[in-house]
């Protein structure tokens, strides 16, 4: 059988299966994107494979718990990764000591510690996600990139931003709902 | 929401539940809703669509080597076990030290450390059988056995040789031309993450003004961020061309119908700048701002020429 040719549905239904072959048919499909997502978010590959380790062992032991009536798929596949990493983000930021509040740090820090290697990583993980974002208003973009990528909540966001939270809330629907028609052309990805 | 619906809180948070950014007692008032509304769950739908975009956006890039095989080890370990539930991951080795040096090249995928070592790994534990096999036996098969082993270790010492070699020609060429390429464009990327860095995490400086590009200009944009309390601003540009010899990017306040000069700029290759300067006053007390581009020093009055503006 040639996996590669199922639907996504049709490898979970065989991974409830406890079909191993179904799995690394799942993984290769998008072990690599569920990767990126922690690995954009943590800066940390050993904690990445662990939160991606997390995720396909979670759908192959509770993959019958997916329930195609409330959202596609890969929405759920990337609901479970970010929220796996949202929980790792946020156990970190109770180490206060990872955040520098002196803004010179950041405003220097392209010639102080970001060589131009470095930096091409930046890059590579940022052209296409910087390409979605852009279809958004900036304060929405905003309000989006600083919940989505750093994990903040809509009371944390309003705070730093100075903003009314209801303003921040607002923004946040408007941002995802806008997020969602920008999904079909710029994906290369698409779910089978 | 249909009009036979009353009206609750908690439909507000449903976004922040698709992001998952609710605290838990936030997250359980929506779960509440969604148990009961129909229009929740159809909101609820829709928005972790849009999550969903942000997460399938980003570049697939290379994993660590062995994590499939150790992810279907961990799989095949839960399936044997009497409860699934209790199967543990398979622990993922760890390295050493990771720089963000390390990480360009092993997202590049030409710098395999642990496929290096873990042939350092396997040689250092060959001599080990080999020592612990002298000190155990004194036989011809003993020998026989440490030669071959010795030979598995010129094989992984030879494969070594070819593994830097090899990382050695891919960084020399194409790789090269590859970070080059991308470098200009990182830039932009790089000071945009900048400013979201310090938004989001420092107290004392504000994103006070947002412009975007005019019709010249559709792809600038750029944010003015002030220190709370001072005069001092910092403007954050992107996606601005170079200009010709001659001419300079010039932002103005505006007034009450004056237009202040306050910073004239350039950008760099990949159309990006970093303009701290001064203003008098209190920032609200200016009704705008723009970015135009000029000739000549002292210009009283901005040109015609707008590729920022206001929002």
């Amino acid at each position: 059988m040639n996996y590669t040719e199922l639907s996504d549905l049709d490898l979970l239904d065989r991974i409830t299966q406890s079909d191993s072959d179904a799995l690394s048919a799942l993984y290769d499909r998008y072990g690599r994107r569920v990767f990126a997502l922690a690995a954009r978010i943590l800066n940390d590959p050993i904690s990445s494979e662990e939160i991606t380790q997390d995720v396909f062992l979670s759908i192959w032991r509770r993959g019958s718990s997916y329930n195609a009536a409330k959202g596609k798929f890969t929405t759920w596949l990337f609901g479970i990764a970010h929220n796996r990493t949202i929980d790792e983000l946020r156990k970190r930021r109770r180490d206060k000591s990872r955040y520098s509040d002196d803004i010179d740090d950041h405003l220097n820090i392209a010639s102080q510690s970001i060589s131009p290697d470095d930096s091409a990583v930046v890059q590579s993980e940022y052209a296409m996600v910087r390409e979605v974002l852009d279809t958004l208003p900036p304060p929405q973009r905003t309000v989006i990139v600083l919940s989505y990528f750093h994990g903040l909540t809509q009371v944390e966001i309003a705070e730093k931003l100075e903003q009314p939270l209801g303003t921040v809330k607002t923004r946040m629907r408007l941002g995802l709902k806008k997020l969602r028609t920008a999904l079909d052309p710029k994906i290369g990805v698409e779910e089978k | 929401m249909t009009a036979g619906e009353k009206p609750n809180p908690a439909f507000e948070d449903l976004a922040a539940h698709a992001l998952g950014v609710l605290d838990d007692e936030d997250n359980e008032r929506v779960l509440a809703l969604l148990e009961v509304s129909p229009a929740a769950r159809a909101e609820l739908r829709e928005l972790l669509e849009g999550a969903e975009v942000l997460g399938m956006s980003l570049p697939a890039v290379d994993t660590p080597p062995g994590m499939k095989e150790r992810l279907l080890a961990a799989a095949a370990a839960a399936a044997d076990g009497p409860s699934v539930a209790e199967a543990e991951r398979v622990p993922v080795q760890p390295a050493p030290e990771f720089t963000s040096a390390d990480a360009l090249k092993w997202v590049l995928g030409i710098f395999r450390p642990a496929r290096l070592a873990m042939a350092t790994s396997v040689a250092a534990l060959i001599v080990a059988a080999v020592l612990a096999g002298t000190f155990g036996r004194q036989t011809s098969d003993l020998r026989q056995e440490t030669k071959s082993l010795m030979d598995e270790i010129q094989a992984l010492e030879s494969e070594l040789v070819q593994e830097k070699a090899s990382r050695t020609n891919m960084v020399s060429n194409a790789e090269v031309s590859r970070l080059q390429e991308t470098n200009d464009a990182l830039q932009e990327a790089l000071r945009d993450q900048m400013w979201l860095t310090y938004v989001s995490n420092n107290q004392s400086w504000d994103a006070s003004e947002w412009l975007t590009g005019g019709s010249t200009a559709p792809r600038a944009h750029a944010t003015i961020v002030v220190k709370r309390g001072s005069q001092d601003a910092v403007l954050l540009v992107g996606g601005l061309d170079p200009l010709r010899p001659g001419e300079h990017y010039q932002l103005w306040f505006a007034a009450d119908g004056q237009m202040t000069p306050m910073a004239s700029f350039q950008v760099d290759r990949a159309g990006t700048a970093r303009v701290p300067f001064t203003f008098s006053g209190n920032i609200y007390d200016y009704g705008g701002a723009a970015v135009t581009v000029e000739t000549g020093s002292n210009v009283p009055a901005p040109s015609a020429h707008h590729v920022l503006y206001t929002e």
